[in-house]
């Protein structure tokens, strides 16, 4: 057993007394879960007993927790306690993208921290890092949990988030930086951005450790960006409705993330038939959590795929790991280190009167950097009249988009009638050109 | 006064001039004038052709997105100077050429242009005696 626990009997529980754990915690989340709108006439429909949980495996007779349902149900109705109760709530930032939101109580954003501690500490940061948070902050949760998750391990937290990847190098070389928490979309600029500046991250600035949240990082991304940078990088998982980052992380032994099952009571299903799936086999991740407060959550879809890697890891942490997120079965894509869902850009495109409602968005890896790619039928003819007009349209969209998403597309005007006439396949979706090596 | 030019979006595309050009030809419709630039994404065909509104229907009709533009046309003599002569009472006259394309066969010159202001550069035109020329006297060349 080597490196570093937070918490060394919870991360070394044996399997029963977690098991034994995840029960009794099981019980209250539902009664807990019952408390609310949702789940009170969710259950009802299901005639689902809150106390009629005996073992484990009786989850499996509960119904699951879809992204629809807490679009629907947003933003009280999934609150399981009193509203004067919760004293944080996060969301997603798009106006058009499917709300999601979550509360948390005083309780739930201390538990919330100290997953995050024992998350950063697994990752291997200790208390005398200096952490750069390297995300937006605000509404998203991500730069929040990291602050907090930082401050309950007592290291320097740099909340760098909105800013330059030019100001971000700076940073890191007045403060001496020894860690960083960065959405993997963004290591190609990063590296460029290294490069620009004629800085190798190894000899100017004090990095040691990189944790990448958020995107999907293939193992070849990860390889090349570990041989690129010469710093090791550490995945970490987290989904906005629960915890973000804090939910499962890697190790020194960087095979799979280990997931906190006191805290997350994990399943892979068969997204077709929503049968659970044996561990070991790629599936859908479900989960339920253990010790929210404000909004439990049951069986919840999570649309990301991976599996259970069955077997115990060197790091002596009995927590199941997930292996890598191989892909997403919703439309929910990343780009650039953010989230982004089509139906921003559709919505986007209804509010500008010159084009159609009919585009495709491609994402193209451009010199190693994502790119969005947004092709878009001109259906005003008075706009044919000069360029100067078109660049006009063409900049506004972008604007638009940028403003929505927060990432700046390539606007590609094609003709009215384009994508019927040329018969395009993938009209309104969105075709993934990326290298993912 | 004004010529009406033909403006047909373009994509980038090999092939699609030739599909405009195709459909104009099977009509026998006639090109005095072209001129097209190219962006990397898509391109504006500008075209002054011997039947505008004709061609017109015909492009919409196979689903090209195309409208009609009053132009000015100018004629000029095909000698050294001559187009800047031309050209500079516009300019004093604060009035901008949004695009313009010319072309000279034998003893003269053409200049098609699109301004800014139209009414001022009719004005401009009148008061400098320049030689407006018409869609009727171009297919008499």
């Amino acid at each position: 057993m080597e490196g570093q626990f937070w918490d060394i009997r919870l991360e070394t529980i044996s399997r029963e007394e977690l098991e034994k754990l995840q029960l009794y915690r099981l019980k209250n989340t539902i009664q807990r879960a019952n408390a609310s709108l949702f789940y009170r006439s969710l259950f009802k429909q299901f005639q689902v007993k809150p106390d009629a949980i005996t073992k484990l495996q009786d989850i499996q007779n509960l119904p699951f927790t879809t992204r629809n349902d807490l679009s629907s149900h947003y933003p009280f109705g999934i609150l399981s306690v009193e509203r004067s109760e919760v004293v944080c709530f996060h969301s997603n930032s798009g106006a058009f993208a499917p709300k999601k939101g979550i509360f948390y109580t005083k309780d739930d954003l201390s538990a919330w921290s100290a997953l995050v501690a024992r998350s950063f500490t697994t990752a291997g940061m200790v208390s005398t890092d200096i952490l750069q948070v390297m995300v937006d902050f605000g509404l998203q949760n991500t730069g929040h949990g990291c602050e907090i998750g930082g401050e309950e391990m007592g290291v320097l937290v740099i909340p760098a988030g909105n800013i330059s990847l030019h100001r971000q190098i700076q940073l890191m070389k007045e403060l001496g930086s020894t860690v960083l928490y960065l959405p993997a979309g963004i290591l190609p600029s990063l590296v460029d951005t290294f490069y620009d500046l004629n800085l190798t991250p190894t000899l100017d600035t004090d990095v040691r450790l990189i944790i990448a949240g958020e995107d999907l990082l293939t193992p070849q991304q990860k390889n090349k960006y570990d041989n690129l940078l010469k710093i090791p990088i550490i995945r970490s998982y987290g989904i906005l409705e629960i915890n973000s980052p804090g939910m499962a992380i890697e190790c020194e032994q960087q095979d799979g993330m280990h997931i906190w099952e006191d805290y997350f009571l994990v399943e892979i299903i068969d997204p077709v038939t929503l049968k659970p799936l044996p561990a070991g086999q790629w599936g859908e991740l479900v989960i339920t959590t253990l010790n929210q407060e404000a909004m439990p959550l049951v069986r919840y879809r999570t649309g990301d795929v991976t599996r259970i890697i069955d077997k115990p890891c060197g790091c002596g942490r009995t927590h199941q790991r997930l292996d890598v997120v191989s892909q997403r079965l919703d439309d929910l894509f990343f780009i650039q280190g953010r989230a982004l869902y089509p139906i921003q850009i559709a919505e986007t495109l209804k509010r500008v009167p010159e084009v159609g409602d009919n585009y495709v968005i491609y994402i193209d890896t451009e010199n190693n950097n994502d790119q969005l790619i947004i092709e878009v039928e001109v259906v005003d003819n008075l706009y044919l009249d000069n360029y100067g007009k078109l660049e006009c349209l063409t900049k506004n969209i972008s604007t638009r988009i940028f403003e929505e998403t927060k990432v700046t597309p390539r606007i590609k005007l094609v003709q009215n009638n384009h994508f019927i006439q040329q018969n395009i396949k993938h009209l309104k979706q969105v075709v993934d050109r990326r290298n993912k090596s | 006064m004004s010529i009406k030019q033909l403006s047909i979006f373009l994509e980038n595309k090999s092939g699609r001039l030739n599909e405009v050009l195709d459909i104009l030809g099977q009509k026998r419709i006639n090109i005095a004038a072209l001129s097209v630039a190219d962006t990397s994404e898509y391109g504006i065909l500008r075209l002054i052709v011997s039947d505008p509104v004709e061609a017109v229907n015909l492009l919409k009709d196979k689903n090209f997105s195309v409208n009609l533009t009053d132009v000015i046309g100018l004629e000029t003599p095909a000698e050294a100077g001559s187009l800047a002569r031309i050209l500079k009472p516009f300019a004093d006259a604060q009035i901008s050429i949004e695009y313009m394309y010319a072309f000279s066969m034998k003893d003269k010159g053409i200049v098609v242009m699109r301004t800014s202001n139209r009414t001022l550069a009719f004005k401009v035109i009148e008061e400098n005696n320049l030689k407006v020329i018409t869609l009727d006297d171009i297919f008499k060349f």
